[in-house]
């Protein structure tokens, strides 16, 4: 069987270097490269499922991917140690979604009346402008700068300074603002078919997201304070959690948003949306360093289990005294990089489970192979290309939080991890989903079995010399192996032929 | 008799390529209709376009009454439209039984159908468990038929079943597809002339792209010259 052949040349590359690792490095610092190895897969991962799923249904190489695993990062470390930048923020997200939801409900209706053919276009198009003008003359002069320009909190302190809020009267009118450009911006949306469904049915579907985000951009605005006061009042664990859940939803967020206005017009036409990624990834990295600066900071405070520091013997002895590092054969691992790994395992159980035995996991497998078909047996299939954008989106949010406490957060970060993701995926088979997996184990463990090397060299039996790898060796490692792999079988170890 | 579909005179294009240049065709309820032509006619795109895959540039297309080409090929799907595409395009990697569980449409519709299939293509049950990608071209075939069995829908469009396969199993195929055709109306495209003469009352000629006549599969028959003309095939 073919499948097996995959499974045992992974296994073979995998065990290859970890055996090789034990042989030239002897047990105890192999184990921590081993480890360390896991920690990157894990991170590798995270980002790299997005990749492939994304590849596999939809034909699209998103490049857009690393920058939500970068804003992931900063949004969860943001939300860590100073809530108030997103407590000030989210209600004019939310209020300029309600806005294209009042938007599209006109237009839908409008549409219904005829309003089709000539003027539409240059209605669009003046409907557009409308909607960014407004938008601008919206968000001018907020208070950017002061919301995010702060010392970082330490855990469960409060904010240190007075940071500028603007007071809720002006908030407010902010507010109308976004709502008013939404509505434009909804009415600006093309490329829509007219829908013969009842006023009253559009009614329901359009004004319950408009009340429901109004609604909570107010309550959250008028909340402000209570809130801020609540979250800053938490342990730095609860906080830790609520900010990867925050990271995750904004990444799911952003992937639907990109999927719904750049991906989905230009379906059959992958080099426009190659390039629009590819633009999206650079205006995203602009973004991030017009908001947070372009210097990055100091890895962000994790989760109390990892904090006190001291070095613990074994498991047992660091639960009970949570201490930051562990005993690994006589060698210190930091434990942050156990919760690294765990989370990575987690994630590859979950999104398992998710694909083999849920409704969604079939329709997103036959998807893979056959999305027309799909479709013509009556499934909405851009319905479920949105969802699985929005959990890769997610996925790799959720990656960029968890690894804001290892690496720190900077704006380069996406582009880095993303160059990794791309070489994991390629390694293991554009589209498939354990091909991932193994990609990232192999590039993981490549990667820091090269970074010992550099570090402690490898001394050839019998004779009195140590080679050391230059760094530069060390990452060119990894590119030596993805071109070994792919001129063996070019389409990645579990990749389709042809 | 009420046509259960209508396609009026559409015109396709696929990328800059008009290929279909005014076809028209009606499927009467409750019939088994050929659509005829040679490789290259346009018959596999024209279901593509009643689908909406290919989505007409102008003309019509009414399925039960309602104006279907503009819609999504998911919405005419749901209304009631099975396609078993030609190359038999079932999921490889998905099982038998998820290869006829995500056809459901309802919950509950593959139980409700599983007995009706499984008297059709027994050895499906056999089946049920393994890689679809395991399977031989004929079992395929089966399945690919099987999967539009599941919901309830009133149309089958049916492109090229018998191709490829052993003369035995498309003698097997057709006792299916006329055990079928008590149930469902089907549109059913095949190079196989032998197959859909005996199987269909109805037919529709088409050839580079437009129609050139249709009425009752008998009278075809009479037609000899017709048939060698545009078929190539002997009766």
């Amino acid at each position: 069987m073919k499948t097996y052949r995959e499974v045992i040349a992974s296994v073979l590359i995998v065990s290859g270097i970890i055996l090789g690792a034990y042989w030239i490095f002897g047990p105890s610092k192999a184990t921590a490269t081993l480890l360390s190895g896991l920690t990157l897969a894990s991170l590798y991962f995270l980002l790299g499922a997005g990749l492939s799923l994304i590849f596999g249904l939809m034909d699209v190489l998103n490049f857009a991917h690393g920058i939500i695993f970068m804003i992931g990062a900063y949004i969860g470390y943001t939300f860590h140690s100073n809530p108030r930048l997103i407590l000030n923020t989210v209600p004019l997200f939310l209020n300029l979604g309600a806005g294209i939801a009042m938007g599209n409900f006109i237009k839908k209706l409008l549409d219904q009346q005829g309003m089709e053919g000539l003027h539409r276009r240059f209605l669009t198009f003046f409907m557009l402008l409308l909607g960014v003008a407004v938008l601008l003359w919206g968000i001018r002069g907020f208070p950017l700068r002061p919301l995010v320009a702060f010392e970082p909190t330490t855990p469960g302190g409060a904010i240190p300074t007075a940071l500028a809020q603007e007071p809720l009267p002006r908030m407010t009118a902010r507010l109308g603002w976004m709502s008013l450009s939404g509505i434009f911006l909804g009415l600006a949306m093309g490329f829509q078919r007219r829908e013969d469904v009842s006023p009253w049915k559009l009614f329901r579907r359009y004004i319950s997201y408009a009340f429901g985000f109004t609604v909570a951009a107010f309550s959250i605005l008028y909340a402000r304070d209570i809130l801020e006061r609540f979250l800053l009042g938490l342990s730095t664990d609860i906080r830790f959690l609520l900010a990867m859940l925050a990271s995750a939803l904004v990444g799911a967020a952003l992937g639907a948003l990109i999927e719904t206005t750049f991906i989905r017009p230009f379906y059959g036409r992958p080099v426009t949306q190659i390039v629009l990624t590819l633009g999206l990834m650079f205006a995203g990295g602009e973004l991030v360093k017009a908001i947070w600066g372009k210097e990055g900071r100091a890895p962000m405070p994790s989760l109390s289990l990892f904090a006190v520091s001291c070095r613990s013997t074994n498991l047992i002895a660091w639960l009970r005294e949570h201490c930051s590092s562990i005993d690994v054969l006589g060698r210190a691992f930091p434990t942050y990089r156990l919760f690294i790994i765990f989370v990575g395992v987690l994630i590859l159980t979950g999104v398992t489970l998710l694909l083999r035995y849920t409704r969604l996991g079939m329709i997103v497998r036959a998807g893979v192979q056959d999305s027309e078909m799909v479709e013509a047996l009556g499934i909405n299939v851009r319905r479920v290309f949105t969802l699985v954008f929005a959990l890769g989106s997610a996925l790799a949010a959720l990656g960029g939080v968890v690894a804001a406490p290892f690496v720190g957060v900077f704006p380069d970060m996406g582009g880095l991890f993303q160059l990794q993701a791309f070489i994991a995926v390629v390694i293991g088979g554009m589209g498939s989903y354990p091909g991932t997996a193994v990609g990232a184990l192999i590039l993981g463990l490549a990667r820091a079995f090269g970074d010992t090397l550099v570090t402690t060299g490898f001394t050839f039996p019998g004779i009195a010399y140590t080679w050391r790898a230059s760094p530069a060796i060390a990452r060119a490692s990894i590119v030596l192996i993805m071109a070994l792999v792919l001129l063996i079988r070019p389409s990645g170890i579990f990749g389709k032929k042809g | 008799m009420e046509p259960l579909l209508e396609v009026q005179d559409i015109h396709t294009f696929i990328g800059q390529f008009h290929i279909l240049q005014g076809v028209s065709l009606t499927v009467p309820a409750g019939s088994i209709t050929a659509l005829l032509g040679r490789n290259g006619a346009g018959k596999t795109t024209t279901l593509k376009s009643i689908l909406g895959l290919t989505p007409p540039r102008s003309g019509k297309v009414i399925f039960a009454g309602e104006e279907i080409q503009e819609r999504r090929p998911f919405e005419i799907a749901a209304m009631g439209i099975g396609y078993v595409p030609e190359h038999r395009a079932i999921f490889t990697s998905l099982t038998v039984e998820e290869n006829l569980r995500i056809a459901e449409r309802r919950k509950g519709d593959l139980k409700r159908k599983a007995d009706f299939i499984f008297s059709l293509f027994p050895d499906l049950k056999r089946l049920y468990k393994l890689p679809a990608g395991n399977l031989s071209g004929g079992q395929q075939q089966m399945l690919a038929i099987a999967r539009a069995l599941v919901p309830d829908n009133r149309l089958l469009l049916i492109d090229e079943p018998s191709e490829g396969l052993a003369p035995i199993l498309v003698r097997e195929l057709m006792e299916a597809i006329r055990q079928l055709s008590s149930e469902v109306t089907i549109l059913l495209v095949d190079q196989n002339f032998q197959m859909t003469s005996s199987l269909a009352s109805h037919y529709t000629l088409i050839d580079d792209g437009r129609t050139v006549r249709s009425g009752l599969m008998e009278e075809l028959l009479k037609e000899p010259e017709t048939i060698r003309r545009y078929l190539g095939a002997v009766v």
